[in-house]
């Protein structure tokens, strides 16, 4: 057989990798399902590359979702040595340039998230499919597409871990397949045990300036609030909306988040007390935001979603 | 000038030990022709060895001179600035995002460990280096004084705001949504925002 034919063989072969191949296990929707579990409740430690824009970064992350409290640690391996450490609820970021301590509370992570119940829900917005095999930080993938079917939304390709089910490479990515932002581990360990000490600041803290939020936010439920989105992608649907008090001002922010099941756009709506509004597009990453003002309320929706849907959204704000 | 000081002069550009008898150093930077004889040894050795600039200007180091001899003699020492907390305003910093997180809007306290400096000292006095000096930073440490924190100006306000929103909402998407990049890598990684 020529060089070729073989060439044009194993071509075709590529293009149909499960074919002759081990079958996957689960379809593409379950992997993605197996996926956002596992990342939550494993034990692991890797390193990865962060890349956006032009620029490459690289990270060390250290997880474990097996007793107690999920706790992790982000290790900034290039540049400023930077760490961002979860213990809980309590996020604590370290910035040594500044000598300086962020301590904030949230919500602690749901362990299960699962894609909508309904594949119809989904299916109608984006294409879910296995698009083959692929090796990462030398350990066996699945590699699933999702794909966005409307110019509203963003898709992502994930290789995930045959084995562990965790995400080894992810590429967000715009419609026409550029990739916007991608992790790629170049190594990970699973571990039965992650070691206490794995998960305590490398970072030497003396005379840095700590600042805490001082004041837990008191959030609550206030669906049918005064701000409403009235205009959103097909397949969106409000998922959550709430109310952070802040102590300062007296005021509390509306938080309103909506959700296709695989995209999210929050909108929050505050009172304007200065001269600083956030008026225009902004850009972080894949992450679109979008602000204005309305009746002297700062309104800003943030997603990962083309910067188009997060205008629209944020335009489409009333208030009852 | 004599032929000793000149034979100095050359002893002196090709290393060797400076020859005491010949005056001192000092003295010879004040001699016009002493410095005119060494930047013209200086020209021959750097034509020699075929590393002179394509463009020279001869008069450079007089100029130089002379404006440090006009230059007010500053009796002072140098402000320290405190480090600005976001420096990136001009494309708010995602990277500094949840510092600004915490500071704006929501009611913070400042909390300072024992032994920090006060606010006009913060930049100077830590060690750069925060990989490996040895010790650990102790989460649960920050029993100290508290005093509240104003934002600087209404840029940083505006930025901070965002930088908030962008904390809340990656938060919450890893609730509803699927789980896509690790939830703080923009937040750890530096200059990474843009405007559009």
């Amino acid at each position: 057989m020529s060089r070729r034919g073989a060439g044009l063989i194993l071509l075709g072969f590529l293009s149909m990798p499960a074919l002759g191949a081990e079958p996957a296990p689960l379809q593409a929707p379950e992997l993605v399902n197996r996926m956002s579990q596992a990342v939550r409740t494993t034990n692991y430690d890797g390193v990865f590359i962060y890349r956006h824009e032009s620029q490459t970064d690289s990270m060390r992350l250290i997880h474990r979702g097996t007793s107690g409290a999920e706790q992790e640690r982000l290790i900034s391996l290039t540049g400023i040595p930077r760490e961002v450490i979860r213990n809980g609820d309590t996020v604590t970021c370290i910035y040594p340039e500044d000598q300086a301590v962020m301590v904030a509370k949230t919500k602690p992570r749901s362990y299960v998230v699962q894609l909508p119940e309904s594949t119809e829900s989904y299916a109608k917005n984006y294409l879910f499919t296995l698009a083959g095999e692929d090796r990462v930080a030398g350990r066996d993938t699945w590699v699933v597409s999702i794909r966005p079917l409307d110019v509203y939304r963003y898709g992502y390709q994930m290789w995930i871990d045959k084995e562990s089910f965790l995400p080894l490479k992810t590429e967000l990515r715009s419609r026409s397949g550029t990739a916007i932002e991608e992790v790629m581990f170049t190594q990970i360990k699973v571990l039965p045990e992650i070691p206490e000490e794995q998960l305590q600041p490398g970072i030497a803290g003396q005379g840095f300036t700590w600042f805490h939020a001082a004041a837990a936010e008191e959030r609550g439920p206030a669906i049918g609030g005064k701000w409403r989105v009235t205009w959103m992608p097909e397949g969106f649907r409000i998922s959550h909306h709430e109310r952070q008090s802040l102590v300062a001002s007296g005021d509390p922010v509306d938080h309103l988040v909506y959700t296709d099941g695989v995209a999210s756009v929050s909108v929050f709506v505050e009172r304007m007390h200065d001269a600083a509004p956030q008026v225009g597009p902004r850009r972080i990453g894949g992450i679109s935001a979008f602000g204005k003002l309305e009746q002297g309320h700062q309104i800003t929706a943030v997603g990962e979603v083309p910067p188009a849907t997060v205008q629209r959204m944020a335009n489409s704000v009333v208030s009852d | 000038m004599n032929e000793k000081k000149l034979e100095a002069l050359s002893a002196l550009m090709d290393g060797e030990c400076f020859d005491s008898d010949s005056g001192s150093l000092h003295g010879w930077t004040r001699d016009e022709g002493l410095r005119a004889t060494w930047g013209r040894y200086h020209l021959i050795s750097d034509c020699i060895r075929g590393t002179l600039p394509r463009h020279m200007d001869p008069a450079l180091a007089g100029r130089i001179a002379m404006a440090l001899r006009t230059e007010p003699a500053i009796l002072a020492p140098d402000a320290v600035t405190p480090r600005p907390w976001l420096k990136p305003l001009a494309g708010m910093a995602i990277a500094a995002s949840v510092a600004t997180l915490a500071v704006v809007g929501i009611q913070i306290s400042r909390t300072e460990t024992p032994g920090a400096g006060q606010d006009s000292s913060v930049a100077g006095q830590l060690p750069a280096s925060s990989g490996g000096t040895g010790g650990q930073l102790n989460l649960a440490a920050g029993n100290g004084e508290t005093r509240p924190i104003r934002p600087a100006d209404a840029a940083r306000r505006a930025d901070a705001r965002l930088n908030r929103y962008l904390i809340n909402h990656n938060e919450q998407r890893s609730n509803d949504a699927v789980q896509g990049m690790p939830p703080f890598v923009r937040v750890i990684v530096e200059g990474q925002e843009q405007q559009q």
